[in-house]
């Protein structure tokens, strides 16, 4: 484009340098997904719903935990009215 | 109004396309981003586009200038995803291991590396210029810039490209 005498080396070169290559898969073939990934999803999904049922379980027992001390702390402050009483009624 | 004939109708379907023209779409975006896997990953997505496209597509000659303006679309948005990594610039290509520059064997890997190195809009150029062999109105028409502004980038990429080579000994023979 710029005159005969700039159709030089360069562009020659840049011509067998910049040449089209034939790419190293055929994409008419369509890609399947690494099996990697797959085993990573269900890896991820068994982590996910163990820990959702791992913390399902802790609140369980956390609960039964509580309740059992409300329990606990109501036996002891009717015990206490009940000396109280005892008291009163002497 | 002209109507669309589905591709199909006139001898072409996705795959004689996919098959003929895989190597441009790959090469445009291999000599872009100097990335194997993702001038891939480029290819497979221009490719996945022109599936969803095909009913657009009105002639072999379209579907080959459609073809060339995704990838190169395509091409320059990957770079520009990639562009927080660090590029290998013109000073950091090394210095070719030989003592007779007509012999050497890396000229066309230290050439494409030095153009892997250019600057996004004369890279793009040259590779439409060169591997795609169009003319700078041709390349004006996918790049979607004026003429004047294709053949200044061209002029400048040219005039670096030399300076470099020739400051390397890899010059004119």
């Amino acid at each position: 484009m710029n005159g005969p005498e700039e159709t030089d080396w360069l562009e020659q070169e840049l011509r067998r340098a910049l040449a089209r290559e034939i790419p190293p898969r055929d994409f008419t073939i369509p890609r399947r997904r690494p099996q990697w990934r797959a085993w990573a999803a269900a890896a991820a999904a068994v982590l996910v719903l163990g820990t959702g049922f791992g913390y399902r379980e802790y609140r369980g027992r956390e609960a039964r935990r509580q309740l059992m001390l409300a329990f606990e702390i109501a036996a002891s402050k009717t015990s206490r009215i009940q000396a109280q009483l005892r008291e009163f009624s002497r | 109004m002209t109507a669309i004939v589905p591709l199909e109708t006139v001898g072409m379907d996705f795959n004689r396309l996919v098959k003929e023209h895989q190597a441009m779409v790959y090469s445009v975006a291999w000599h872009f981003l100097r990335d194997r896997p993702l001038a891939e990953e480029v290819a497979q997505d221009v490719f996945l586009s022109l599936h969803r496209n095909l009913a657009t597509i009105e002639s072999p000659r379209h579907a080959t200038a459609w073809l060339r303006k995704v990838a190169v679309q395509r091409a320059i948005d990957a770079g520009r995803r990639r562009k927080r990594q660090p590029r290998i610039g013109l000073e950091e290509v090394p210095e070719p291991v030989t003592f007779d520059p007509r012999y050497d064997p890396w000229l066309g890997e230290s050439l494409r590396r030095m153009v892997a190195s250019l600057p996004e809009a004369q890279r793009m150029v040259v590779i439409l210029r060169y591997q795609e062999e169009l003319e700078p109105t041709e390349i004006a028409g996918v790049l979607e810039m004026p003429v004047a502004t294709v053949k200044s980038h061209l002029h400048r990429a040219l005039a670096l490209l030399r300076e470099k080579m020739e400051r390397r000994g890899l010059g004119e023979r």
